[in-house]
C-alpha cells in the first residue's frame, strides 16, 4: 500500500517535471526582428515609422512643437520670447546649459529617424517578392529621411556621431563624433542616391511621401548650406526648370491646410486628425502662438524687428503684401486671427487691449481639419517659395544677381509684392535675401530662419557675427550671447552621460 | 489492516472497567505558586481533565491506567508515574523556554523559532492587529526590523512602496508576497484574516524561493480554524480623517497680487490688471473646496471552530474608505473560507482548501485628464490656481465656473470641478483557490503537495464628460475608455517532507518541485466622441471606436531542497538549494541555480555557560545565493511595435499619407528597441550575523543582524544613448550594487502587579553603493522635476541609487558689489546675470562659468535608517498602544516648493529678499527670475526629511469576562484612539513618509496626496 503511494506520487512529480517545453511560451504580441521584414506591405511599414519620427521621436504632438519647432524659433530674431512662459525660456535667453530640453529632444527626434531608416535600409534587400528597382526606390526614400535628419543635426550641433547601421548589440551603442564634413558627404550621398532611385511623383494614397524632386531640393539646401554655389544653383535650377511645382495663388493656403502636399509642396511633416486606433497625429500649434487674449498660449510672439521689416513689403499701392497680413497679427485694419476653437476671423482691434504682446504670428492659424481640441494641418519644411529663394541666393553668390531678382520677383508677385527694381549689387542683394526676401516670405517657418542665421554667421560670405545679427534686431537676450557658443546647441548632457565617448561641444 | 488495529485496540480500552480516584495538585517547579488550568491527561486515551482555580484535580482512572501527561502552555511536558494504588499525586511542572518560543513560518514549512539559522522575523500579531487600516502592508510599517513601509500617496487604496533591507538592486525591488504558500498580490488582503507574517530578509531563509528571493520574501498565513465550539467575532472601527497638509498653504487674493506686483515690478514689467486691485474678484481657497473630512470604516466578521475531522474558518470584512479628496474612495469586500479535513485515510492524509474572493471597488485619484504634460501631482493645481477665480457658476451646464475672461490664460482650470465631473473607476475582483493535501507515507516520510489558482480581474472605466474651462482644462466631446484585465496565476507545487529524529539528532529534508505560469490578458475599447455627457456606453460612442488589448504570459519551472540538522538544540546546520527556469529569459540563460548555508548556536543550553542573566544567546550566520526576475517578458527578444500596440508610444510609428480630409493614418512599424538575448538572472549574495540574545528570563530580547549583500548582474531597463535612436529601454545586466546594514529589534516584557508592560523597538540601517553600471563611466540621471526639465539624481559607480546630484547655492547675493566681485579664476564675473538678492551658485569644478557640470552629491532620498518602537501596557482591563515609526538621514528634494516659488504661489515669497529685508534665505521676486532661482535644480530645495510619527495611539477597555458572559459575550473590547496623530520633522512639504516610486528618483516630492490623520473608534466582540 505504501509503495504505491510512492509511486503514485513519484509520477506526479515525474510528470510535472518531464515537459521539457514547459518553458516554451510563444510571444502572441508582437512581430520580432525574425519574423518581421517578409513582405512589401512591412517594408512601407517601416517606411511608415521613419516618416513618423519627422514630428518627434516618441510621437507626442508636445514633443513636435513645445521641444523640437519651438527649439528652432525661439532664439530667432523673428521672435520675442514670452517671459512668463516656462517652455525653453533658458533658450530664449541664451542662458541654456547642456540639460537644456529642446537640445535633447531634437537630437533624439533625428536619431530616432536615422535608426528606423537604417532598418530599411539593411532590411530592404532580403526582402522575398520585391524587385530590385523596387527595393531600390525604398532604400533611396530611406536614405532621403535619413539624409534630413542629419542636416538637422548637423546644423544643429555640427559634431554628431555618424550612425549608417541599425546596431542590435546594446555593448556597441557608443559611437563617437565624426567629423563636419564626413556628415555633408553622407548627406550628399544619400540625397544623390535618393534623387536617382526614388519615383517622381508617389501614388495619391502615398502623397506626403518624398520623390525625387524633394531629394534634389533638399540636395541643393546642402550645398547652399555648404556654400557649393555652383552646384546649388544647378541643381535648383533643375527643379525649377524641370520639376512639378509652382506657387501657390494664394500665400496663405501654404499654412491652413487648403495647399496641403499642393503644388508648391516640396516636403512636409504630414499631419492628421484622424484619430482611428488611437493613434494622435495632431499638431497643436492653433494654441501654442495664439494670443491669451483669445484663449491661445502665446508661448512666444512676433519681434518688433520682423513687423517693422515686414512693413516694408509692399504691394505697387504701397499697401502691405499677403504675407504680412497673413503671417501677422498686428495693429492694422486689416489685420485679423482665429480663436483656437473658433473660425470667426477676429479683428486686431477687438482685442488689442487686452493683448500681452503688441504683434503675434499667425501662419496654422487657420485650418481645415480639426479634430477636437488639434489640428491635422501639415507643416512645411521645404517648400518651392523658399527653393526659389536659395535658387535666387545661389545665383546672386554665384555673380548672377539678375537672374537673382527674378526668382525672387516670382516669389515677391505672388504675396502681391511690388517686384523689385534692379539696382541691388551682389552685396545688397544678399542683405535683403537675408534680412527681408527669406524673414518675410518663411517667417517662423520649421527652423528656416534658425539655420539661415546659422550658416550665413559661419561661411566665407559672413558679413557680421551672428550675436550683431540679433543685437541689430533688437533679440531682447542678445547681450547673454556668446561668440563661438550660441549658435549651436550643446551636446545634451543626456547623451554625453550615457556614451563617454562624445565631446562636448566648445564652450559649452 | 490498519482499520482492523485501529478498532481492536479501542474496544479493549473500553470493555475493561474497575477504577479509583486520583486527585492532587500542580504548581510551578520554582515559585511553586498553583497552576489553574493544567491538562492531565491518561496516557494512551483522550480522557483527562484540567487543574481548578487553585490547581486542584481529581480524576477517575482505570487499573491499567499507568501515568498521566501533564501540560500547560510554555511549561515541559511532564509524563507522571503513578504506582498501583496511589491516591494523591503533588506535580512540579518546570518551565520551558523552548516551548515559550513562537513557531514561525518559514518556506514550505514552519520551524521553532529556536532553531531558526537565518534573518527571519515574524511580526508581533497583536501590535499589527491594532493599526487601524485596511492595508495589510501598511499595518507592517514600523512593525519589523529592516522591513521599510512607504506611502506613495495618501490616496485611499494606493499601494505603499515596501522595501527589505534598503535597495538591493535598482531592477524591481518589491520583495516577494506568498500567501498560504502561494506567490501572489498582497494589496487584496484583508489584515483581519492574517493568522501571522514572516518575513524572509537574508539569503537562507529566501532560497527556497530562487529566482524571486532577492529582495526577501514576506510569508502570510490566514487563520484556520481550531476544534472546538464556534467562536464568532465581530471587529469594527469607524475613523474620521483629515489630510494633513504639515502647514502648507497656498496664497490668498491679496497676497498673490502683492507678490505679482513686486515680480513684475522687479523685472521692469507692468503688473497684470488683474493682481493691481484686492477689491476686484473673488478670493477662493481651493483646497477647502478640494480637501474634505473622509469617513473610514471596517466590519469584519470571523466564525472559526470545527471537531477533530473537520475545521473551519471563515472572516468575512468589508473596508471602506471615502478619501479626503473629494470624489475618491475604496469599498473592498473580503470574503475568506479556509477548510481543513484531518484524519482522513486513517489518519494518513490531511486534506485542506482555501478559497477567497475579494472586490475592490476604487475611485482612482489620477491626473487630471484632458490637461497638457502636467507632471505634477494633482495637488499643486489647488496650490497654482488663482484664487481669484470662482469655484462655482450656477449658470453653467456642470456647476462650476469656466474662464474668467477679465483673468486671461491664467484664469483657465477649475481643479475643483475637473476633479468633480470626471469619472476614473477601477473594479477589481480576486480569486484565490488553493488545495493541499499532506499524505502520511511513512512514519517519517509526507508527500504534500498544493495547488492555487489566483484570478485578478481589472476592469477600469474612464469617462470624462464635456466641460470647458478654458485653454488647456477642456475636454470638447465626451469621452469613454474601458479596460478589462485577467491575469491568472497557477502554481502546483510537490513536496516530500522527511523528518527523523534519533537520540539528540534532529533531521528534516525538504524536496519540492514547483510550476507556475501567469497569463494576463487585456481588452478595452475607447470612443473620444460619446453623443453626450449621460451616456458613456462604448456602444452610444458616435467618435471612431478604438479597441486593444494585450496577451503577455510567463512561467517558472522550479526544483528545490533544504536539509536541517540539530543536535541537542543546541547546534544548527541548514543547507537549501533552488533551481529555476524562467521564461523570461533567453534559451541559453534560462536555467539559474541559487543555495545557501547557515548556522547557529544556541550557547546558553551548554553545561558550561552559566550566566544567570543571560537567558537565551544564539549566535547565527549564513550565507548564500538568491535570484532576481523581475523584469517585463520578452526582453531577450528583438520586438517590433507595430501600430499603435506599444501603450508607452502609441503614436510614434504611424504616420499620415494621402489626400483625404483627414489624411488616413498609415500603419508604421520599427524595432523601437533592441532584444538582449543574453541577460540573465541577477544574483545577490548575501552574508548575514546575527545574533538572539535574552536577559533576565527573556524579559529583555535582542535579535541583531548585520547583513552584506553584493548584487551582481542587475537587471535595469538601461537607456541607450539617443545616437542609437531606440525609444525603448533594453534590458541589460548593467550594474552590480553592494548593500549593508544592521537591524536591531529589542524588546522588554514586564509587569507589576496589575500592570503589564513591553517596549519593543526595531530600526534597520542600510547603505548601497553602485560598484558597476553600464558603460564604463555611465550615469543614470533622472529625478526631474518642472515638466521633465531638470534633473535631480544621479546614479553612477561610487554613488548611492538615486543620489540626489545638484548645484549648491552658496547664500544670497547682498549688494551689486558682490555680484561683481564674484569671479571665476580668470577674472571673468560668474554670475553675470545676477543681481543683489539672488542665489550665488557655487562654481563647484572651479573652471570659471557655473554650468551643468557644477553639481555634486547631497545624500539620497532613501533613509539612513528606519525605525519603529511600540509602548503596550495593560492596567486591569485597561490597555494601551503606542506606535511610533520614522526615519533617519533621509532627504527630500521639495519639487512642490520649487514649482511654487516658480509661479509666484507661495505665500513663503511674501518675506522674499527685499533691499529692506536681507536677512531672508529666499532669494528676491522677480518675474523672469533672470538667475535662475527657481529654475535650477540646487541643494536650497532640497530638505532633510528625517522624521518621527506617531503612527497609533490606542486605548482599550475590555469588559471583565463575567461581565461579558452575564450579557451573553464571551468578550467585548471597545477601544479610541488617533492614527498618524502628529509628525514630528523639519520637511517643510505635505509629507516626510512619502516616497516617489521611482528608484531613481526616491525622495522628489512633486506634491503628492499627503495621508491623513485619523481619530479612530472601534470594538470588538466575542460570541
Amino acid at each position: 500500500m505504501k509503495t504505491k503511494y510512492t509511486l503514485a506520487m513519484l509520477a506526479i512529480l515525474f510528470m510535472a517535471s518531464s515537459c521539457s517545453d514547459y518553458l516554451e511560451v510563444p510571444n502572441k504580441g508582437n512581430l520580432t526582428n525574425d519574423s518581421f521584414w517578409q513582405t512589401e506591405q512591412h517594408v512601407q511599414q517601416g517606411l511608415t515609422a521613419a516618416y513618423s519620427a519627422l514630428a518627434s521621436w516618441d510621437g507626442s504632438k508636445w514633443t513636435f512643437f513645445e521641444e523640437v519647432f519651438l527649439g528652432m524659433v525661439i532664439r530667432t530674431d523673428e521672435v520675442s520670447n514670452n517671459a512668463s512662459s516656462g517652455y525653453a525660456g533658458k533658450l530664449a535667453s541664451f542662458t541654456n546649459t547642456a540639460d537644456e530640453t529642446t537640445a535633447s529632444n531634437n537630437w533624439l527626434t533625428r536619431y530616432a529617424g536615422i535608426a528606423r531608416a537604417n532598418q530599411v535600409i539593411q532590411n530592404t534587400p532580403n526582402v522575398p517578392g520585391l524587385t530590385d528597382e523596387l527595393k531600390k526606390a525604398y532604400i533611396g526614400e530611406a536614405k532621403f529621411l535619413r539624409a534630413l535628419n542629419y542636416f538637422y543635426l548637423v546644423c544643429s550641433f555640427e559634431k554628431v556621431p555618424m550612425v549608417t547601421v541599425f546596431e542590435t548589440d546594446f555593448e556597441k551603442l557608443i559611437p563617437s563624433q565624426a567629423a563636419t564634413s564626413e556628415i555633408w558627404a553622407l548627406i550628399e550621398s544619400d540625397l544623390k542616391e535618393a534623387e536617382a532611385t526614388v519615383p517622381a511623383t508617389q501614388a495619391e494614397a502615398w502623397t506626403g511621401r518624398a520623390t525625387k524632386w524633394s531629394a534634389k531640393a533638399l540636395l541643393g539646401k546642402a550645398y547652399l548650406f555648404q556654400e557649393k554655389w555652383s552646384d546649388a544653383a544647378a541643381k535648383f535650377k533643375e527643379v525649377v526648370e524641370q520639376g512639378p511645382y509652382s506657387l501657390l495663388p494664394n500665400y496663405a493656403d501654404n499654412f491652413n491646410g487648403v495647399g496641403e502636399n499642393g503644388v508648391e509642396s516640396v516636403f512636409e511633416i504630414q499631419f492628421s486628425g484622424d484619430r482611428n486606433g488611437g493613434v494622435d497625429k495632431r499638431q497643436p500649434i492653433n494654441w501654442e502662438i495664439t494670443p491669451a487674449a483669445l484663449d491661445g498660449w502665446e508661448l512666444f510672439s512676433a519681434s518688433d524687428w520682423i513687423l517693422d521689416e515686414m512693413k516694408t513689403d509692399l504691394t505697387a499701392g504701397n499697401a502691405y503684401s499677403d504675407r504680412v497680413y497673413e503671417s501677422l497679427f498686428f495693429d492694422d485694419p486689416n489685420s485679423t486671427i482665429r480663436r483656437p476653437t473658433e473660425t470667426d476671423p477676429i479683428p486686431y482691434a477687438d482685442v488689442k487691449g487686452s493683448l500681452t504682446f503688441p504683434q503675434y504670428f499667425k501662419k496654422y492659424n487657420a485650418w481645415t481639419d480639426k479634430q477636437g481640441d488639434y489640428v491635422g494641418t501639415n507643416v512645411s519644411l521645404i517648400r518651392y517659395a523658399d527653393v526659389l529663394l536659395m535658387y535666387a541666393e545661389a545665383l546672386n553668390e554665384n555673380g548672377n544677381t539678375a537672374d537673382a531678382i527674378d526668382a525672387i520677383n516670382t516669389v515677391r508677385a505672388r504675396a502681391n509684392a511690388k517686384p523689385l527694381d534692379n539696382t541691388f549689387t551682389k552685396e545688397t542683394l544678399r542683405t535683403q535675401i537675408r534680412h527681408h526676401e527669406r524673414p518675410c516670405e518663411l517667417s517662423m517657418e520649421y527652423g528656416i530662419r534658425w539655420m539661415d542665421l546659422y550658416r550665413w554667421s559661419k561661411g566665407s560670405t559672413a558679413t557680421e557675427s551672428m550675436k550683431t545679427t540679433l543685437t541689430t534686431h533688437g533679440k531682447v537676450f542678445a547681450g547673454n550671447f556668446v561668440e563661438g557658443k550660441h549658435e549651436i546647441s550643446p551636446i545634451p548632457a543626456s547623451e554625453i552621460s550615457l556614451n563617454k565617448n562624445l565631446v562636448q561641444n566648445d564652450k559649452w | 489492516m490498519l482499520l482492523l488495529h485501529l478498532l481492536i485496540s479501542s474496544t479493549l480500552i473500553t470493555v475493561y472497567g474497575q477504577g479509583r480516584k486520583v486527585t492532587g495538585t500542580v504548581a510551578d517547579a520554582i515559585s511553586g505558586e498553583a497552576m489553574p488550568g493544567v491538562n492531565l491527561v491518561i496516557k494512551g486515551t483522550t480522557n483527562g481533565t484540567t487543574t481548578d482555580a487553585n490547581g486542584a484535580f481529581s480524576i477517575m482512572l482505570k487499573d491499567e491506567d499507568n501515568a498521566l501527561i501533564v501540560s500547560f502552555i510554555g511549561y515541559k511536558t511532564q509524563e507522571v508515574a503513578l504506582s498501583p494504588g496511589q491516591t494523591t499525586l503533588g506535580i512540579k511542572l518546570e518551565a520551558d523556554v523552548t516551548a515559550l518560543q513562537e513557531v514561525v513560518v518559514v518556506g514550505f514549512g514552519t520551524q521553532q523559532k529556536s532553531h531558526l539559522t537565518g534573518a527571519v522575523a515574524s511580526t508581533n500579531m497583536d501590535n499589527f492587529i491594532k493599526v487601524p487600516t485596511g492595508d495589510a502592508l501598511n499595518a507592517l510599517q514600523g512593525q519589523v526590523a529592516g522591513v521599510s513601509v512607504a506611502n506613495a500617496t495618501g490616496a485611499p487604496g494606493a499601494a505603499p512602496v515596501v522595501q527589505i533591507r534598503g535597495l538591493g538592486t535598482i531592477n524591481g525591488s518589491s520583495p516577494l508576497y506568498v500567501i498560504d504558500g502561494i506567490p501572489s498580490e498582497p494589496s487584496y488582503l484583508n489584515p483581519a484574516e492574517i493568522e501571522s507574517i514572516s518575513v524572509l530578509k537574508d539569503a537562507s531563509a529566501a532560497t527556497i524561493y530562487g529566482a524571486r528571493g532577492s529582495n526577501g520574501v514576506i510569508l502570510i498565513t490566514t487563520k484556520r480554524g481550531k476544534s472546538g465550539k464556534p467562536q464568532i467575532t465581530i471587529n469594527s472601527f469607524v475613523a474620521a480623517n483629515d489630510v494633513n497638509l504639515n502647514g502648507v498653504e497656498a496664497v490668498n487674493k491679496a497676497q498673490k497680487n502683492a507678490i505679482m506686483q513686486n515680480a513684475y515690478n522687479n523685472a521692469g514689467l507692468t503688473p497684470p490688471t488683474w493682481a493691481m486691485d484686492n477689491s476686484q474678484f473673488a478670493d477662493t481657497r481651493w483646497a477647502d473646496a478640494y480637501f474634505k473630512t473622509g469617513f473610514e470604516q471596517k466590519h469584519d466578521l470571523s466564525i472559526a471552530g470545527g471537531t477533530d475531522d473537520v475545521t473551519y474558518s471563515f472572516a468575512g470584512g468589508y473596508y471602506s474608505n471615502n478619501g479626503t479628496v473629494i470624489n475618491t474612495g475604496l469599498n473592498r469586500y473580503n470574503s475568506r473560507l479556509n477548510l481543513d479535513f484531518k484524519n482522513l485515510l486513517h489518519d494518513h492524509l490531511k486534506f485542506n482548501l482555501g478559497v477567497s474572493f475579494v472586490r475592490k471597488d476604487l475611485k482612482n485619484f489620477s491626473e487630471a485628464l484632458g490637461q497638457g504634460n502636467a507632471d505634477f501631482s494633482p495637488i499643486m493645481s489647488l496650490y497654482t490656481a488663482l484664487p481669484h477665480k470662482e469655484i462655482y457658476d450656477p449658470t453653467s451646464p456642470n456647476g462650476f465656473a469656466g474662464q474668467d475672461p477679465l483673468l486671461g490664460v491664467v484664469g483657465a482650470g477649475n481643479p475643483v470641478g475637473s476633479q468633480t465631473l470626471q469619472n476614473n473607476k477601477n473594479q477589481d475582483d480576486y480569486i484565490q483557490l488553493n488545495w493541499g493535501a499532506d499524505l502520511k507515507l511513512l512514519p517519517w516520510l509526507t508527500y504534500q503537495f498544493k495547488l492555487g489558482v489566483n484570478s485578478e480581474n481589472t476592469y477600469n472605466d474612464t469617462f470624462l464628460p464635456a466641460y470647458n474651462f478654458g485653454p488647456g482644462a477642456t475636454v470638447e466631446t465626451p469621452r469613454t475608455w474601458q479596460e478589462r484585465g485577467r491575469t491568472n496565476s497557477s502554481i502546483f507545487n510537490n513536496l516530500l517532507n522527511i523528518k527523523k529524529e534519533f537520540n539528540d539528532h534532529s533531521i528534516a529534508v525538504l524536496l519540492g518541485q514547483s510550476s507556475e505560469r501567469y497569463a494576463t490578458r487585456s481588452v478595452g475599447g475607447s470612443n473620444l466622441e460619446q453623443p453626450s455627457s449621460l451616456v458613456p456606453a462604448l456602444d452610444a460612442g458616435i467618435g471612431t471606436r478604438n479597441a486593444y488589448g494585450g496577451i503577455v504570459e510567463n512561467r517558472l519551472l522550479s526544483f528545490f531542497g533544504r536539509a536541517s540538522y540539530s543536535y541537542a538544540n543546541k547546534y544548527f546546520l541548514e543547507g537549501s538549494v533552488r533551481k529555476d527556469g524562467s521564461t523570461r529569459f533567453g534559451p541559453a540563460n534560462r536555467w539559474g541555480t541559487f543555495y545557501a548555508v547557515s548556522g547557529g548556536w544556541a550557547i546558553h543550553r551548554e553545561r558550561f555557560f552559566n550566566i544567570d542573566f543571560i537567558s537565551e544567546l544564539k549566535p547565527r550566520f549564513s550565507y548564500g545565493v538568491v535570484g532576481n526576475q523581475s523584469i517585463g517578458d520578452y526582453k531577450y527578444q528583438s520586438l517590433i511595435t507595430v501600430g499603435s500596440s506599444d501603450p508607452d508610444y502609441p503614436s510614434a510609428v504611424n504616420y499620415p499619407f494621402g489626400t483625404s480630409r483627414p489624411q488616413t493614418v498609415a500603419t508604421g512599424a520599427s524595432a523601437l528597441g533592441i532584444g538582449t538575448p543574453d541577460i540573465k538572472w541577477e544574483q545577490t549574495t548575501t552574508s548575514n550575523i546575527g545574533l538572539d540574545l535574552g536577559l533576565v528570563e527573556n524579559k529583555l530580547t535582542f535579535t541583531i543582524d548585520y547583513y552584506q549583500s553584493k548584487t551582481e548582474g542587475m537587471l535595469v531597463e538601461r537607456r541607450p544613448p539617443g545616437s542609437a535612436g531606440i525609444q525603448k529601454a533594453p534590458t541589460t545586466n548593467a550594474g552590480n550594487l553592494e548593500n549593508k546594514g544592521l537591524e536591531v529589534t529589542a524588546t522588554y516584557r514586564n509587569e507589576a502587579g496589575a500592570f503589564k508592560y513591553s517596549i519593543s523597538g526595531n530600526v534597520g540601517t542600510s547603505k548601497n553603493k553602485v560598484t558597476r553600471l553600464g558603460y564604463e563611466g555611465q550615469e543614470f540621471i533622472d529625478g526631474y522635476v518642472e515638466y521633465n526639465n531638470y534633473a535631480t539624481t544621479r546614479t553612477a559607480v561610487g554613488t548611492q541609487v538615486g543620489e540626489f546630484y545638484l548645484k549648491e547655492v552658496a547664500g544670497i547675493f547682498q549688494t551689486q558689489q558682490e555680484v561683481d566681485a564674484y569671479k571665476g579664476k580668470d577674472g571673468e564675473l560668474l554670475q553675470p546675470n545676477a543681481a543683489p538678492g539672488d542665489f550665488k551658485f557655487v562654481d563647484i569644478n572651479n573652471d570659471g562659468v557655473i554650468n551643468d557640470k557644477d553639481k555634486r552629491s547631497f545624500g539620497s532620498g532613501l533613509p539612513k535608517a528606519s525605525f519603529g518602537l511600540t509602548f503596550n501596557a495593560s492596567w486591569k482591563n485597561f490597555d494601551f498602544t503606542l506606535m511610533f515609526n520614522g526615519t533617519a538621514g533621509n532627504k527630500m528634494y521639495n519639487a512642490f516648493k520649487m514649482e511654487m516659488y516658480r509661479l509666484n504661489a507661495s505665500p513663503d515669497l511674501l518675506n522674499s529678499w527685499t533691499p529692506s529685508n536681507t536677512s531672508s534665505d529666499i532669494p528676491r521676486l522677480n518675474y523672469t527670475d533672470p538667475n535662475s532661482n527657481y529654475t535650477t535644480a540646487s541643494n536650497y530645495f532640497l530638505e532633510n526629511a528625517s522624521y518621527v510619527r506617531l503612527r497609533n495611539l490606542q486605548i482599550g477597555y475590555t469588559l471583565p469576562v463575567q461581565l461579558a458572559e452575564s450579557i451573553g459575550l464571551t468578550r467585548l473590547r471597545v477601544f479610541a484612539g488617533g492614527y498618524n496623530l502628529f509628525t514630528i520633522t523639519n520637511y517643510t512639504g505635505f509629507d516626510p513618509g512619502l516616497s516617489n516610486t521611482g528608484k531613481f528618483s526616491r525622495g522628489v516630492d512633486k506634491g503628492f496626496y499627503p495621508i491623513s490623520r485619523s481619530l479612530v473608534a472601534g470594538i470588538t466582540i466575542g460570541l
